[in-house]
């Protein structure tokens, strides 16, 4: 899993490039996402439009993002859920808590109308 | 540091691994409540040394038993602890809490801070199966839907109820469902490393053929259809050991 962090009118993007988000890279996402708002950031946006299969550490590593979010007063959105990823929102209800969003350019965009 | 030395640690961490994965599947049920009525099979196949999957099941008394099954995400020793903590926390609780949607908000409750701490989520479904009346009323907390096959159909349905995931939303609240099963009806719970097995040409195992599967082993007792299932998961996978923790319980109605 390879990790890419950018920067648009002061939202961070995190694109994550790799098949699989599961137990074998989810920390090393938990602990990006973390340092990303320990370092001051408020918002962020997570691609996961390369991502063709998640299971529950890396669903465990979006809601660890989500509630790093909320305790600095900050919003996470996610952005490009494949099929199977978005299957496991929709299972496990997580749809109600994220914000989720066709890409990464209408993700960016919901920041610039809040 | 000496190479003796080296080894010593490793054999230690072994060791203390071997006895941690012994001490954790005698956590689970040595073997299924023997109940006139309905018949029970479980197995549980950590991935590694320990893992993340949990089953049990409450007997209340003579007529009801509750039936549990859950995951912690990851299948490593930090999901095995936190494993252990929920088996106590339910066990502690099991009495206070009535019905089956109560038995997951008041969880939730106990295990959200635990469960923010150590960056971890948990899947779980409740049931609670009445013998003199064949009812099974239960809830979920985001886990995979069990498998439900009526006796005589042509194929299994799943038994879903609405319900998030624990340790996401402190104040979660659970819908609870019920229906009633028939004779020669046979449910089947299981964790995710079934559905997400994957094969040689990297597609899942799914939800789908687990139901397939589940339907060529309907005739056997309980233990025969966990066997069967996990013979043809083997077979797919190209092998017995999984990368993920496997768990099965199968309750089929007399």
């Amino acid at each position: 899993m390879k990790i890419e962090t950018g920067e648009a009118n002061g939202v961070i993007l995190i694109t994550l490039i790799g098949e699989r988000l599961d137990a074998h890279n989810s920390d090393e996402v938990k602990g990006k996402v973390r340092d990303i708002f320990e370092s001051g950031a408020k918002s962020v946006v997570v691609d996961l439009s390369e991502v063709r299969f998640i299971d529950s550490s890396g669903l465990g590593a979006m809601v660890s993002g989500f509630k790093n979010a909320i305790s600095h007063h900050g919003r996470l959105v996610l952005s490009g859920l494949q099929a199977q990823p978005r299957s496991m929102f929709d299972l496990t209800r997580l749809t109600r808590v994220f914000e989720i969003f066709e890409n990464a350019e209408a993700a960016l965009g919901s920041f610039a109308e809040k | 540091m000496p190479r003796e030395r080296l080894l010593l640690t490793y054999e230690d961490l072994s060791r203390e691994m071997e006895t941690a994965r012994r001490i954790q599947l005698s956590l689970l049920p040595q073997a299924p409540p023997d109940l006139l009525g309905v018949r029970i099979g479980c197995r549980s196949v950590p991935a590694h040394f320990v893992g993340g999957d949990y089953y049990d099941f409450f007997r209340r008394n003579e007529y009801t038993i509750d039936l549990v099954i859950a995951d912690v995400s990851g299948h490593d020793l930090g999901a095995s602890l936190i494993m252990v903590a929920t088996r106590s926390m339910l066990r502690a609780n099991i009495y206070k809490s009535g019905t089956a949607r109560d038995a997951l908000a008041v969880l939730n409750e106990l295990l959200f801070d635990d469960l923010t701490r150590t960056e971890l989520i948990l899947t779980m479904f409740y049931a609670k199966y009445s013998i003199d009346t064949r009812l099974l009323t239960y809830a979920n907390g985001g886990h995979e839907p069990p498998l439900l096959y009526r006796c005589g159909a042509e194929k299994c349905s799943i038994l879903d109820s609405d319900g998030m995931v624990l340790g996401v939303m402190k104040g979660a609240s659970f819908e609870e469902k019920t229906i009633r099963l028939e004779e020669g009806d046979l449910v089947a719970f299981y964790t995710d490393g079934i559905t997400e097995a994957i094969g040689p040409a990297g597609e899942l195992f799914g939800r789908e053929r687990l139901c397939r599967s589940v339907y060529r082993y309907r005739g056997e007792p309980p233990e025969g259809i966990i066997d069967g299932v996990l013979a043809d998961l083997a077979e797919f996978c190209g092998g017995a050991s999984f990368a993920d923790d496997v768990s099965m319980v199968v309750m089929k109605v007399d």
